[in-house]
């Protein structure tokens, strides 16, 4: 009953909404082209605030026009980020409900805040063309025209990956294979950017291939030899705009793929890390890459290569019905979120690709879930992704108020080198108690298979500590010398 | 003549031998232990030296080494003195058994060694355990449960409980 009552009441405040003209679906074209230095676009998503448009992520027309100014837009729904991406890097990036966006490291205030609506983010139209440096957009007749007239509800997101024109293909120019002693390495050329696919088939079968999406093959079928570790590649253009590479493989050999700003590159090696029989990622001005791993039967400890060396994974201590270490009203997962979210920000500003395992107050796997379950979700985030790096970030918690300062921890042998890097980053820029790098079992640093380290901030439990991690000054030097540690480490590792 | 001097002389030696070993094995002998506590650092573990019971005559190899296992977890869960400075167990945590197969100690801790934390004061309460049952005799793990069933991970600071743990682990 209440829910029939819920629902009515939603439908009356929506056509309200309408009536009162707080927003509009825009269905005619003339309402919503834009046009500039001779190009013409078509905004098939916009929606009337009274901030002024505000034009989905997913949006075609805005695909198209940020493509045109050789960047590349993508909505990241896990970290609530709306992020466009320039090589060089230069990254704009929109959060979901700040009414702020970035340039760079630099804040701009925003006509409206990012929402959400039917999972599409939704920019400020304006922002976006101010941001990318285009003329403003004037639509004809004014958008509220249209809720004079009944709209039909909005068409476009029933097909939301826009189907690509001839000149938006990528190219596959060509293929280079050059075979070393113990691995092939096989760069496939591409201009533009796009989405791929790969899979393998178990043994005995070992086929591998490749999909490249939304991209012609510029060049006649190839075929060619690998050496003793490939026996054949094969370069075919299938239906559907779609390159496929594949590659025959005599054994089960490691594959593993890396996109680029120039295409993927696919090393097959003799060497076994984890045997994965999917993957998927983009290439060109914006990369991303994962893989479903398997574990493998005997497969011995190696060096570990990330599926996508470019993203980084970062984990704030316990959430939702684990508050972690508390203190009066102050509760551990408050802070790491808060830490973890200035880190992030920080990460994204410097072209980074950053996802977190929790961006809100809750549980990763389950409420009330066991720890192992918990952490063990967090270190999937990772690991299922290819990260190049785990940084978990926890306050500490003692049971008298002796303890103090800042502690990182790490386990494996590959952990190490994170350990330091962000640990001397903390001692150079925080003036504090470092009680440095310390080995430890901790289940997320050992569960991970990439480089991990868990900071343990400060001690909620220390009144001095208590005071810092209630400082949002503090707790912002404390993510910029993490942050500052991520990056000196991926520069000399 | 000298040929029964001889024999005479070998059995009191033997019988003076076997005398010696039978004296020797049913007398108790005192027994020791090192424990060790963890300083608030978190990396330092300062050992200290307490008694232990004697085997007592006929209680087998096994079972004496069961009683020093028991005896040693109880010592390093309890801690040093009070006015010593160390990473301690929660209050209220007690070892409610303690076992030995081969070169593994299997230790059962009451659930109050689940106790809200951080990473400090799970690493330092078990580094403390760990030291002082793998400098008994012939043990190097230890493994560790808590209420009787297997654990993963404490909550806190998530310290891993999940495989036996060796020093070589910190």
């Amino acid at each position: 009953m209440n829910r029939y009552a819920v629902r009515i009441g939603s439908a009356l405040a929506l056509a309200l909404s309408f009536q009162l003209g707080l927003f509009t679906f825009a269905n005619a074209a003339e309402n919503t082209a834009y046009e500039y230095d001779g190009k013409r676009v078509v905004f098939e998503t916009l929606v009337q605030r009274s901030g002024g448009p505000a034009v989905s992520a997913d949006d075609p027309g805005l695909q198209q026009l940020v493509r045109n100014a050789g960047g590349s837009l993508t909505w990241d729904a896990d970290n609530q980020y709306v992020l466009v991406t320039f090589p060089g890097p230069t990254v704009i990036s929109f959060a979901i409900g700040d009414a702020h966006y970035l340039i760079g490291s630099v804040s701009h205030p925003a006509a409206f805040a990012p929402f959400v609506r039917d999972g599409h983010a939704f920019v400020p139209l304006k922002d976006v063309l101010r941001a990318l440096k285009l003329p403003a957009f004037s639509p004809g007749p004014s958008v509220s025209d249209v809720a004079a007239t009944p709209a039909p509800p909005p068409p476009l997101f029933a097909s939301p990956v826009p189907s690509p024109q001839p000149e938006q293909l990528a190219q596959v120019t060509g293929v280079d294979v050059q075979a070393q002693a113990g691995s092939v390495t096989i760069r496939i050329g591409i201009s533009g950017n796009g989405a791929y696919e790969w899979h393998r088939l178990r043994v005995p079968d070992n086929r591998w291939w490749i999909d490249v999406h939304t991209a012609r093959l510029a060049t006649a079928p190839i075929d060619q030899n690998g050496g003793a570790l490939v026996s054949a590649v094969r370069v075919r253009q299938q239906p559907a705009d779609t390159v496929r590479v594949a590659l025959s493989l005599p054994a089960s050999e490691q594959v593993d793929v890396s996109p680029g700003n120039e295409g993927i590159t696919i090393v097959v090696s003799s060497r076994v890390v984890a045997a994965a029989t999917r993957g998927s990622g983009t290439f060109g001005s914006i990369v991303t890459a994962n893989a479903s791993l398997l574990a493998s039967p005997g497969a011995s400890p190696a060096r570990y290569v990330p599926a996508n060396p470019h993203l980084i994974v970062l984990d704030p201590g316990h959430g939702g019905s684990d508050p972690g270490t508390v203190r009066g009203g102050v509760q551990e997962k408050s802070l790491t979120l808060d830490m973890a979210m200035r880190v992030r920000d920080i990460l994204v500003a410097r072209g980074w690709q950053v996802v977190m395992t929790r961006t809100d107050d809750r549980d990763v796997f389950a409420p009330n879930d066991s720890a192992r379950d918990e952490l063990q979700a967090r270190d999937d985030v990772a690991n299922s992704r290819g990260a190049r790096l785990l940084v978990s970030i926890h306050v500490n918690g003692y049971v008298n108020s002796g303890p103090h300062g800042v502690a990182t921890y790490y386990y494996k042998a590959s952990d190490l080198a994170l350990a330091q890097s962000v640990s001397r980053r903390i001692a150079s820029e925080l003036d504090m108690n470092n009680n440095g790098v310390i080995k430890d079992k901790l289940y997320v640093v050992n569960h991970a298979a990439m480089p991990a380290a868990l900071v343990e901030t400060a001690y909620i439990s220390n009144p001095d500590d208590f005071t810092l991690l209630q400082s949002g000054s503090w707790r912002q030097k404390m993510a910029q010398a993490i942050a500052d540690g991520i990056v000196d480490y991926t520069e000399s590792n | 003549m000298r040929n029964s001097r001889i024999f005479f002389l070998l059995a009191l030696l033997i019988a003076v031998a076997a005398i010696a070993w039978y004296i020797s094995s049913h007398r108790a002998s005192p027994g020791e232990v090192t424990v060790y506590y963890s300083k608030v650092d978190g990396q330092s573990e300062i050992p200290w030296t307490i008694s232990a019971r004697a085997q007592q005559p006929g209680e087998s190899a096994a079972a004496y080494a069961q009683y020093l296992a028991l005896y040693a977890a109880s010592q390093a869960v309890t801690g040093p003195p009070p006015d010593v400075t160390a990473i301690r167990f929660p209050a209220g945590t007690r070892v409610l058994s303690a076992s030995v197969d081969g070169s593994t100690v299997t230790v059962d801790l009451s659930p109050e060694v689940n106790h809200p934390g951080g990473a400090l004061n799970e690493s330092g309460e078990f580094k403390a355990l760990i030291w002082t049952l793998t400098a008994l005799h012939g043990v190097d793990r230890v493994a560790v449960r808590m209420a009787g069933s297997k654990v993963a991970t404490l909550n806190g600071g998530s310290f891993e409980l999940d495989e036996p743990l060796r020093r070589s682990d910190w």
